[in-house]
């Protein structure tokens, strides 16, 4: 079971097992799994050559006005709102 | 023999501390993505190879989004490497391997260096190194370049890859993208010059994704294939990372987590508490800095300078000197700092006794912001407000590296996505942010009437950057790129290398800026002696005197500006002494909007190209007349 503490962003990873949802990224915070979608190239080239590939799991550490901030393979991420916006996410039913 | 060695990979990832280690230069090392925009080379010999070592930008793909990424790749398609050294986070390596796949791609002799090895294991993260080899088919080494670690296992695996020569093949992927790569590849082949032929698939594979800078190799290619580009692009690129992530589940054993995001993190995306919390942050250092700064300006000149300095300097040549032209140069021909205007006097006062002992301490506090991790933070919550400006986030990173130079500061803005975006950050730093030497000046000059008229003036100069880049952003045709940026972890400044970087600043100016700071007072000297300052005055009197409400003996720091502002500042007490407060702060306003100092147009010229340069310069003119002449018309309003 997904037991994050998603406002405090300690680790957390989503479980297969548990019922899941898709959203946007910038309306999560905790553990979410980017999902595949229609983004122009560029932006998807960008994305993945940064750690961000739809598949990828990632913590949403802080979301605000500005954007999103997360987590990827232990880096840190800001992801600023027109992009968090776009981008689709699969996120636990409890995770959200 | 010799071979030429590129490191290569992400910003921040540590190439520049690696190239340090191995070639025992001092390349600017910081905690910030894009702190080397330029190419850095060093030399190393070993076993009888001389290794001609490049320190490339940081890039996250070979698909170039920037002018920093674009150098890293042309010094891969254009440079003729012998050897590609791409250095890797070894906390993150999933990230890095997709760059690991494309480089694959190029047929070049490639070692994959993982960095930051210490911290990886601090944490529990395993590598398996050998997997990893035999999977990738190259060469992999584990360094911590911070200590040194892993260097000569390094250096002994780089000699053994030039000797062999071995290149990596191409990694595999699915059979409809290699049979569409091949196809692109027949395509391109007669197209590329014999240089570039070589690398056909890595620029297949470019063209597959969408390169702009590649584009114009599809022409002539049959319309559907083209078409269906962009659908073997998206293809192309989830497969490379879908391999990337099944590599790294094979050699990684994940440990505990490695980030811990602080408060100041989670703040930073709420626009009102980041801005609070990033704009305290820099009017405490710049006010601490400002109130040590003060201290200098009045004590060493009591102490050291009349003290010790100048009755030794002055007493001996006053009176071994003939009176004469060399004299005056020298010594000039009244005693005081800002009155002698002798090289031997004012000169070595500003260099020695106030622009360096200032610029050690504000290289201090600039090196522990860079190396803490702050600075890139800041992109974060300024990224909306300077978007309304026509310039974005990461913008904010080249104007605090150019409020040190603002030649370096504008290099930094290769980092930077769009041509809009580069050319108003670049016109803010030659308006808006006046480089630290210029500063000392503006704080001991301006800040002798009270520091009410140094806030004064920065707020003018914020105002006008704001205001201007409003109508820049308004008139400017061109498009925005959103702001994805990586934060890198917050380190603790190692006094080391803060040391090290004041040191080569330092060093910096006082053989490039040194010459330009004794040759401006120099002009000036010689503009008195000659008594051509009356004739300057006079020519200029109608704008300086009539305009700004200036006396006309300000020319003369008007014509010192082009080729240092600092002195320019400086002198002002010289050229016109008695002036008020208002006064004052219309002269170092006018001094710092009207004109780039040589140094700045020059990287400018370089970097923007002449047009856009000339636009800068028109656009700076008509600002100096607008705010100069509401200050001059304020200062003639309240003239006490």
């Amino acid at each position: 079971m997904n037991s994050a503490s998603t406002r405090h962003g300690s680790r957390a990873r989503l479980s297969p097992g548990l019922g899941t949802h898709s959203c946007r990224l910038s309306e999560v915070e905790g553990p979410a799994r980017l999902a595949s979608t229609g983004l122009e190239l560029k932006l998807l080239n960008r994305l993945i050559s940064m750690g961000l590939a739809p598949g990828r799991e990632v913590l949403v550490i802080s979301r605000g006005r500005s954007g999103v901030l997360l987590e990827v393979d232990n880096s840190m991420i800001f992801v600023g709102r027109g992009v968090a916006r776009l981008l689709a996410c699969e996120v636990c039913d409890r995770g959200r | 023999m010799d071979a030429k060695i590129v490191l290569f990979g992400h910003p921040n990832v540590g190439k520049s501390v690696l190239f340090n280690q191995l070639t025992g230069l001092t390349a600017i090392v910081s905690n910030y993505p894009g702190t080397t925009v330029e190419v850095y080379e060093g030399e190393a010999r070993v076993e009888g190879f001389r290794l001609r070592i490049l320190d490339a930008p940081g890039a996250y793909s070979l698909l170039a989004t920037n002018e920093a990424e674009d150098v890293a790749r042309r010094l891969l398609l254009e440079g003729r490497p012998d050897l590609v050294v791409q250095v890797a986070d070894a906390t993150s390596l999933r990230r890095h391997l997709y760059l690991t796949l494309e480089l694959m791609e190029l047929g070049l002799p490639l070692i994959l260096v993982l960095n930051q090895v210490d911290r990886a294991e601090k944490v529990g993260i395993k590598i398996n190194e050998e997997e990893l080899e035999r999977v990738l088919g190259i060469p992999v080494v584990l360094t911590a370049a911070v200590e040194g670690r892993g260097i000569r296992e390094l250096l002994k695996t780089i000699i053994d890859v030039l000797r062999s020569g071995r290149v990596p093949s191409p990694p595999r992927l699915s059979p409809e993208i290699e049979e569409s790569l091949a196809k692109l590849e027949d395509h391109l082949i007669d197209k590329l010059s014999p240089e570039l032929r070589r690398f056909s698939r890595a620029l297949a594979s470019l063209v597959m994704l969408g390169d702009e800078g590649f584009s114009h190799l599809t022409e002539g290619m049959p319309g559907e294939f083209v078409e269906h580009l962009e659908k073997l692009g998206r293809d192309l690129a989830l497969a490379r990372a879908e391999l990337a992530s099944a590599i790294c589940e094979r050699v990684v054993v994940s440990g505990e987590k490695a980030l811990k995001p602080s408060v100041i993190d989670r703040l930073l995306v709420r626009p009102a508490a980041g801005l609070i919390i990033a704009s305290s942050i820099m009017l405490a250092v710049v006010w601490s800095m400002l109130a040590v700064i003060h201290e200098i300006g009045h004590r060493l000149p009591s102490t050291l300078y009349y003290g010790l300095y100048e009755p030794i300097v002055r007493g001996s040549l006053d009176s071994a000197l003939p009176d004469g032209l060399i004299k005056y140069v020298l010594i000039g021909d009244s005693p005081g700092i800002y009155s002698s205007l002798g090289l031997l006097t004012t000169g070595v006062f500003f260099v020695f006794f106030m622009i360096l002992p200032c610029l050690f301490i504000l290289y201090l506090v600039l090196g522990v912001l860079e190396d803490s991790g702050l600075l890139p933070r800041l992109a974060v919550p300024f990224d909306a407000p300077l978007r309304k400006m026509g310039a974005c986030g990461e913008a904010m990173c080249p104007m605090v590296a150019g409020s040190g130079c603002s030649i370096v500061g504008m290099f930094a803005t290769r980092i930077l996505r769009t041509e809009k975006a580069r050319f108003i950050a670049s016109f803010i730093q030659w308006i808006g942010i006046p480089c630290m030497a210029e500063q000392v000046m503006i704080w001991l000059v301006l800040g002798s009437y009270g520091p009410t008229y140094v806030a004064l003036l920065y707020a003018v100069l914020l105002a006008t950057t704001i205001i201007t880049g409003l109508v820049l952003n308004a008139l400017l045709p061109g498009g925005e790129e959103p702001l994805i940026m990586e934060i890198p972890p917050w380190r603790r400044p190692q006094l080391k290398n803060v040391l090290k970087k004041t040191v080569v600043r330092l060093r910096e100016f006082l053989l490039k800026g040194t010459p330009l700071v004794l040759m401006g007072v120099l002009v000036v000297n010689l503009l008195y002696y000659t008594g051509l300052i009356g004739t300057l005055a006079g020519f200029l009197g109608p704008v300086v005197s009539g305009l700004f409400n200036l006396p006309g003996h300000v020319a003369a720091s008007l014509v010192i500006g082009v080729l240092r502002k600092d002195v320019a500042v400086g002198v002002l007490r010289a050229v016109a002494p008695g002036m008020t407060a208002l006064q004052m702060l219309t002269a170092v306003a006018v001094v710092t909007l009207y004109f780039p100092c040589v140094g700045s147009l020059v990287v400018t010229l370089k970097e923007l190209g002449p047009k856009r340069t000339l636009l800068m310069i028109v656009i700076m003119i008509i600002i100096t007349i607008v705010v100069g002449g509401l200050l001059g018309f304020l200062s003639r309003l309240y003239p006490g």
